[in-house]
């Protein structure tokens, strides 16, 4: 932050401060003055611009009156004026309408002998001109591109790059002029011509190539430039796997570049490339290194900030920074010191581990909270990589606990420590005596619930029970209903788990029968007369099984049912058993970013659109349930059984984005092609998709719903209905075309043309497979129902997965295959097992429940993992089925 | 290919109290005013403060060059710094408002940057540079403290 001023200047009135748009509105009649006054002209164009810039809006109608008052003001010749001028109008020319009309003004001032007005004029030019027009322009721009002035040319290379947008064509005629102007002294003119020459010759992978080698050869002495070329060659080596070394020099060579821009560019696009040898790392990692030392917080923070992430894919070559970043944990830049420590514990080993906790425990003081999440987080990953340091991890993150904080962090916290004992076993009795002590004085009821959950579980299985009741029986005497609740429920599941102190426990559990808290009696009551009914086995189903529905959805069918009171009683098998794809039970905790961090703008704009689970907060199938229920067409279909996750048709960079579901219904699936259009001069019209399926006989087309029209930037949904027979479950692909009409639409009014031609665009095959008819639905006692299950019609099959390597991704693609919900924590492998078996289950649409039984082993070879698959159900067909989504 | 000619994604100048004095957005990643105003309030809550009584913000692609945006922060202040002795605050800033969206329309078209060079666009703006700046050095480091205090969010 600039210390640009020291002064106190609360009571200070400043210009503009009560400024109303209205009566701005009204002062634009000195434009009309015939003796037109400039300083009073340029004050009123202040106050406009201003009111723009401050975030006031225009309506259309309002824009375009000051748009054409303005226009008045190319009589006057004085120069700042016609500046001021040229600002207004580009900045209303976008909302105004007909602002096409001050083309001719502006072509004359093209070639006006102020360089000011050439290139503010072509700036405002490119805004309202549209493809047809422009090619009469053509003379102009191309004469500008090449004019000696840097502050023409730029203005006219850069207003060509904006018009790519809009006349791709007739901007690619310009190409030569574009070279020459390569050779323009100024280094910005070099920067913008070589931007533009890069994307005119962009969908060209030979004259790109040939571009950027014809270049690196050359002098561009802009940096700018240099930056541009440097990922341009990033792009060649990456995109044409090109065993020329010369695009690889040329970035290396630019490691020893004066201007730090572009030495750094360079050191980054190195560490970015995916087959850097750790040789071609260390000469990056080199300059890196001497950044961190600088005395520019901006250039530490790119360094590390840089390093940091290379530490994610190629720890080894960060290593020789080690020293450098241990010095920033204590940079004054929060951020910086933050980069460093998460940097470091990536890098770090076991022998220096414990060192590192250390010194990280010295500074925890002066972080805030949201800092501590970020290295809490860094700490949980070191569990997975260092399972013996556990030790010190725990009580690493028993000081975080301890230490004055917000809920958030102290949640995140006693996360990490369920993370390390879920990891690693040994680490079960220090984390519990750990967390005793913290519920001694614990301010957030929410923890001490958890905690007292997780001493009732894990205690009675620990080689001493006893020493962990005093402390449950202490929260009974000395905190609120809700904590002592929890403590009942705990010490009961001390009696039930642990027989020896059965009978302590149901003394324990007496005294609480006069509780003045309405649920703590009723919780000591249940139990005790189960205990002396000896009732083990209903005790254990109360204490211990979970709920077989997820929480929130029964938190939410619950709520639904008290909004609107039905005669029947509560039925808790209506609830659904589809779990969120967000599910902390998929195990990949540690790699999803944290809630707290602050959203990219981009996440937050999508929420609302195509992405109706997040914005929400229902189920993804059940805003699909209820968005399809609001059509017609389906409304004969019956119950939507399932609905799959958003496969993407195409790259999201083209300029038709299209991704589909697939919803499958008793006798009919139905496609939902979710289209956005991301051409700013286009609407397209009458939108559907054509499917031709691999196997006609198996599906029979019903119907489409298209998209009468799809403006630019607004995702909308068409549909294809087909019709299945009743009882199958057909497997098959079809290969598929968006069809549509283009009306070409003018992006500086919106305004589309009339007429429009039909045109086609291909997008990626879709497949139906066995997955899309299979729920995720938990199995609360899992080992009993595949016993259950008959042997004899089970399905076995073994493959190998090729090319995954590891325990965890086995388990990731078995999941992702089958849809299945993992149960028994089997999802989990113990770290670098080269064995396990993975539990799942789940609901067949027919409503049939399924379970698996993954066993896998990595193959001797290493290369790939073998995996026995059995799935049983009480039906031999879907067992065949289900195998089939390996075959 | 990542994108390096698109710098700026939104530039803006807040007060002290986290309210806009100026802002531009060049890309539309947010539906209205208020969300836009919604995010600046979120990174002015993260903003270390310090003594002035604006703050500059550029942003830019995760995958930017900070040291490129160091330099938009650079060019526009430099720029601005002949405008007053006092340096750059809110007053300098709403008087010579004209002079102030003049010179970031001369440093930024659209995201891309238009010029870099402060004499250059003190010059097509029309701001006259008396004598000799000598503690530019010092408004440079100033800068890039500042430039620092946006950079983290890219991060995120």
């Amino acid at each position: 932050m600039g210390r640009f001023e020291k002064k106190d200047d609360d009571e200070y009135e400043y210009p503009f401060e009560h400024l109303d748009k209205g009566q701005v509105v009204q002062e634009k009649r000195v434009f009309n003055d015939t003796q037109i006054h400039p300083r009073k002209c340029s004050f009123v164009i202040s106050e406009f611009l201003y009111l723009l810039a401050r975030g006031d809006t225009f309506t259309k109608t309002e824009a375009t009156d000051v748009f054409f008052a303005a226009t008045k003001l190319f009589q006057s010749k004085d120069i700042p004026l016609r500046r001021m001028t040229y600002l207004l109008l580009k900045e209303f020319s976008t909302i105004s309408q007909d602002a096409i009309i001050v083309t001719s003004s502006l072509i004359k001032d093209m070639s006006h002998k102020i360089e000011l007005y050439r290139a503010n004029s072509i700036r405002i030019l490119c805004k309202i001109i549209d493809a047809s027009s422009l090619p009469q322009l053509e003379r102009h721009f191309k004469q500008s591109i090449v004019e000696k002035d840097p502050h023409v040319s730029s203005a006219a290379l850069v207003s060509s790059i904006h018009l790519l947008r809009v006349a791709p064509d007739t901007v690619k005629r310009w190409a030569n002029e574009v070279q020459e102007a390569i050779s323009n002294k100024s280094n910005m003119v070099q920067y913008h011509a070589l931007a533009l020459l890069h994307r005119i010759k962009q969908h060209d992978r030979l004259a790109v190539t040939k571009l950027v080698s014809s270049l690196i050869r050359g002098s561009l002495r802009s940096p700018y430039a240099q930056c541009y070329l440097i990922r341009c060659a990033v792009e060649v080596i990456e995109e044409t796997n090109t065993e020329d070394r010369t695009f690889y020099d040329y970035i290396e060579s630019c490691l020893r570049n004066r201007n730090e821009m572009v030495a750094y560019e360079a050191a980054r696009s190195i560490c970015s490339l995916k087959n850097a040898s750790l040789k071609e790392l260390t000469s990056a990692v080199g300059i890196l290194q001497l950044f961190l030392s600088s005395s520019k917080p901006t250039l530490r923070f790119a360094a590390v900030r840089t390093l940091n992430k290379l530490a994610q894919t190629n720890p080894l070559a960060v290593v020789p920074c080690n020293l450098d970043m241990e010095n920033l944990i204590s940079d004054s830049n929060r951020s910086i010191a933050t980069l460093a420590i998460t940097t470091l514990l990536k890098i770090g080993n076991e022998s220096n581990v414990e060192r590192l906790i250390k010194q990280i425990s010295n500074f925890l003081g002066d972080i805030n909270d949201e800092f501590k999440i970020v290295v809490v987080e860094s700490i949980t990953m070191l569990s997975v990589k260092f399972p013996k340091k556990f030790k010190h991890l725990i009580i690493f993150l028993n000081k975080i606990l301890r230490d004055e904080g917000s809920l958030q962090l102290k949640q995140t916290t006693l996360d990490a420590i369920l993370n390390v004992v879920n990891h690693i076993p040994e680490s079960k009795e220090i984390a519990l005596n750990e967390l005793c002590d913290f519920i001694e004085d614990c301010e957030y009821p929410d923890l001490s619930v958890q905690i007292l959950h997780l001493l009732g579980q894990e205690g009675p299985l620990t080689s001493s029970p006893s020493k962990y009741i005093r402390y449950i029986y202490n929260r009974i005497s000395l905190d609120s209903g809700t904590i002592r609740a929890a403590a009942v429920t705990s010490i009961a599941k001390f009696g039930l788990l642990y027989e020896p102190m059965r009978q302590k426990v149901v003394i324990l559990i007496q005294r609480c029968l006069l509780d003045e808290d309405d649920e703590v009696r009723d919780r000591a009551t249940l139990y005790l007369r189960l205990f002396k009914e000896d009732n083990i086995k209903l005790l254990g189903r109360i204490l211990l099984d979970d709920v077989h529905v997820p929480m929130l959805n029964l938190q939410r069918s619950l709520e639904t049912y008290l909004e609107s009171p039905a005669a029947e009683p509560f039925d808790i098998s209506k609830v659904s058993t589809v779990i969120e794809a967000h599910s902390p039970v998929l195990g990949d905790k540690g790699s999803s970013k944290p809630s707290s961090t602050a959203n990219t703008p981009k996440a937050m704009s999508l929420a609302g659109s195509d992405k109706p689970a997040a914005a929400t907060g229902q189920s993804a199938q059940e805003a699909y349930a209820a968005q399809l229920a609001a059509i017609s067409n389906f409304a004969t279909y019956g119950k939507l059984l399932k609905s799959s996750e958003l496969v993407e048709l195409t790259e999201t960079e083209t300029e038709y984005v299209v991704s589909c579901v697939k919803h499958v219904f008793q006798e009919h699936l139905v496609f939902q092609f979710n289209v956005t259009n991301t051409l700013n001069d286009q609407l397209l019209e009458n939108v559907y998709v054509k499917m031709v399926p691999s196997n006609s006989k198996l599906v029979k087309y019903e119907f489409h719903l298209l998209i009468e029209s799809l403006p630019y930037g607004e995702p909308h949904s068409c549909y294809v209905s087909v019709r299945i027979p009743p009882g199958a479950y057909p497997t098959l692909s079809f290969t598929n075309m968006l069809k549509f009409k283009v009306r070409e639409v003018d992006p500086s009014t919106g305004e589309p043309d009339e007429g429009g031609f039909d045109e086609q665009y291909n997008i990626e095959d879709l497949e139906v497979v066995p997955k899309d008819y299979m729920l995720r639905a938990v199995c609360p006692n899992f080992q009993e129902e595949w016993k259950r299950l008959p042997e004899d019609i089970q399905s076995i099959q073994t493959f190998g997965l090729v090319s995954i390597k590891n325990i965890d991704d086995a388990i990731k693609e078995i999941i992702k295959t089958l849809s299945m919900a993992p149960c028994e924590k089997s999802e989990v492998a113990q770290p670098k097992a080269n064995k396990h078996i993975l539990y799942l289950s789940g609901r067949f649409v027919n409503g049939t429940a399924v379970l698996t039984r993954a066993r896998m082993k990595i193959d001797g070879s290493g290369q790939s993992v073998d995996v026995e698959l059995t799935v049983k159900s009480e039906d031999e067909i879907i067992n065949e089925f289900v195998s089939s989504a390996f075959a | 290919m990542s994108n390096f000619l698109y710098s700026v994604k939104y530039f803006f100048i807040l007060d002290n109290k986290g309210n806009r004095i100026i802002a531009k957005y060049y890309s539309n990643d947010f539906e209205n005013v208020n969300k836009q105003k919604a995010f600046e309030k979120r990174i002015f809550e993260k903003t270390a403060k310090a003594y002035s009584n604006v703050i500059i913000y550029v942003v830019g692609d995760r995958d930017q060059n900070e040291l490129a945006l160091l330099h938009v922060i650079n060019s526009f202040t430099e720029t601005l710094h002949s405008l007053s002795e006092n340096g750059i605050n809110k007053k300098t800033i709403l008087d010579n408002i004209n002079l102030t969206l003049l010179t970031l329309d001369e440093i930024i078209d659209e995201g891309i940057v238009l010029e870099s060079d402060p004499t250059v666009i003190a010059d097509r703006v029309g701001i006259r540079v008396e004598g000799e700046q000598d503690d530019l050095d010092q408004s440079i480091s100033q800068v890039i403290t500042s430039a620092n205090n946006f950079l983290k969010y890219l991060n995120k």
